[in-house]
């Protein structure tokens, strides 16, 4: 897998939120087709990163990099618009309109109206859960279905790298095991690279194919999932 | 017509104006989470936009060459350009500055551009519609405009010499149209969805790809559109209009708006118009109650702030844990 080309290559990156540090001197690549993880505890700077990414935090120093051309400056549309996709349940859904127009307008870059509609019903399929909810309010999902209308909207825009932010967050084992399955289907049957920022030690690292550790807002290591656990980094009680 | 019939008329007119304000503050706070509070004065900006504009072009002998319906329509795009400029320029100066402040500040700011532009209007409305009438069109006796502080009458533009139920009837027709216009507008095109999707989950509309910059600038032209025909439809409806009337009509509108729920617009047209129903009807059937019209209206606001502060239409907002 190494010799492939990175997606997506994030170069000493430092951002802040006013006066408070939030990423110091973070670098870390991710390669086309792969499954990467990026592990931390509340508050190591795993949403920030994501957002760093996106374009929603601004870099204070460093470069981020995808499919070699420099996005450090462009704003959040236009970085969306090149391929990257966030599904965030976290940041929850469009409340007061349908699951079905919630994923209309998160395909947002999709102008062909028939290729649409080809998209929908493929993520109608992939996520059932949501087929007998499409006239329903968004605001009234459970947290489930919230995760996987989270997926579905990021899904049908079939992008060249998916970032999910804590998709098991709140979820019964049951459902976590059903996001991890589609995790890895989405990897292997639609070739999307991912990268996956999550607190599921145990989960995540199954379903990847590289890992890195990031505590108080610096990767203190990386190796693929063999090598952390290994390591032993993860006894540390900080990280568990 | 019968009385009740006359009353009926007066409220769904005043209810009129005040939605098309009370939809200005909707749009604002849907994209923004933010009071900005000089849609009134932009509105009367509107309205003195129009009777200037109206003296210009009838000084030039523009307005009686053309059918009278082409030249209200000339006179509503002059006014509505400027007041989309004034409402990027609101945005600009009042609003992005404070974008990372708390949401005090915008508010503060926006009041104070609010006293800005009635005082520039009352100040400097005259000298400028003038000059410009005798130096752009060159003409020696311009019709002039009243001068200072005073009330300016509005041109009567719709159905001139007509009945006033002509005249009614085409200001109804005209905010039903506009607002046809504007739910097909954000309901239907790409633009007035990213505009629900900002004012639902801001967050959530930038990840999905909606530039927010361009739709908040946007919702500021398209406001101030609305605002400029609120404020035409006010001063044809009052017949005269002062530079600091955008006080009062903004606060009803405001007033509206919170009745309906801030962030809906069906919530300001039902807010709007029951904030003109008790108004007129208020001064109509209490006796000596043009008085109080203003006091029971507000008595109404403070009624519905106490016991459904979210407002008709508005939804519950949960504190986030």
């Amino acid at each position: 897998m190494s010799e492939q080309t990175a997606l997506l290559e994030v170069n000493n990156l430092y951002t802040s939120y006013g006066r408070i540090p939030m990423l110091l001197d973070v670098s870390f690549r991710l390669r086309e087709g792969e499954i990467c993880t990026i592990l931390g505890a509340n508050g190591a700077g795993k949403t920030t990163l994501v957002k760093a990414i996106i374009g929603m935090v601004k870099a204070d120093q460093g470069t981020i990099q995808f499919q070699d051309e420099d996005i450090t400056s462009m704003p959040t549309h236009k970085r969306i618009e090149k391929g990257i996709q966030v599904a965030a349940a976290e940041v929850g859904t469009f409340p007061k309109m349908t699951v079905e127009k919630n994923l209309r307008l998160g395909a947002y870059n999709i102008k062909d109206q028939k290729l649409l509609s080809e998209r929908l019903e493929e993520a109608y399929e992939s996520f059932p859960v949501l087929k007998d909810r499409l006239q329903q309010k968004a605001g009234t999902l459970s947290g489930g279905e919230r995760t996987m209308l989270a997926l579905a909207r990021a899904y049908i825009n079939k992008p060249a790298l998916l970032i999910m932010d804590e998709p098991s967050l709140g979820l019964a084992p049951i459902v976590v095991d059903e996001v991890f399955r589609i995790v890895r289907r989405l990897n292997q049957e639609n070739d999307m690279s991912i990268m996956l920022v999550e607190q599921n030690v145990v989960k995540s690292l199954g379903v990847s194919d590289y890992g890195y550790i990031i505590q108080k807002g610096q990767i203190i290591f990386q190796g693929d999932p063999d090598q952390i656990h290994e390591s032993g980094i993860l006894d540390n009680p900080v990280m568990s | 017509m019968s009385r009740f019939g006359n009353l009926l008329m007066s409220a769904i007119l005043c209810g009129c104006t005040y939605t098309l304000v009370a939809i200005g503050y909707c749009l604002f706070f849907g994209v923004l989470d933010v009071v900005v509070f000089c849609c009134g004065d932009i509105a009367i900006f509107g309205a003195f936009s129009i009777i200037g504009a109206f003296t210009i072009i009838w000084s030039a002998g523009v307005f009686q060459a053309v059918p009278t319906v082409v030249a209200v329509l000339i006179l509503l795009i002059v006014a509505s350009i400027l007041c989309a400029v004034l409402g990027l320029i609101t945005y600009r100066i009042s609003v992005k500055p404070f974008e990372k402040s708390s949401a005090l500040m915008p508010l503060l700011s926006t009041i104070a551009l609010g006293v800005v532009i009635k005082e520039v209007l009352g100040l400097i409305f005259q000298p400028v519609i003038n000059s410009m009438a005798t130096s752009v069109v060159r003409v020696d006796d311009p019709k002039t405009v009243v001068g200072g502080r005073n009330p300016q009458s509005m041109p009567q533009l719709i159905a001139a010499g007509g009945s006033t139920l002509t005249r009614n009837l085409i200001i109804i027709v005209v905010v039903a149209l506009i607002l046809l216009a504007l739910f097909f507008f954000l309901n239907k095109t790409k633009l007035g969805l990213s505009m629900q999707a900002i004012s639902q989950n801001k967050e959530l509309a930038l990840m999905t790809g909606v530039n927010v910059k361009s739709a908040i600038r946007w919702t500021f032209i398209i406001g101030g559109v609305l605002l400029a025909i609120g404020g035409f439809l006010l001063g044809n409806y009052q017949t005269i209009i002062r530079f600091d009337g955008g006080t009062m009509y903004g606060t009803k509108g405001f007033a509206a708006a919170v009745v309906g729920g801030l962030k809906s617009t069906w919530g300001a047209v039902i807010g709007g118009m029951l904030l003109g129903f008790v108004e007129v009807f208020t001064a109509g059937l209490v006796p000596g109650g043009t008085k109080f019209q203003n006091v029971i209206a507000f008595i109404v606001v403070i009624i519905f702030i106490v016991f459904k502060p979210e407002g008709i239409i508005g939804e519950k907002i949960a504190e986030k844990v």
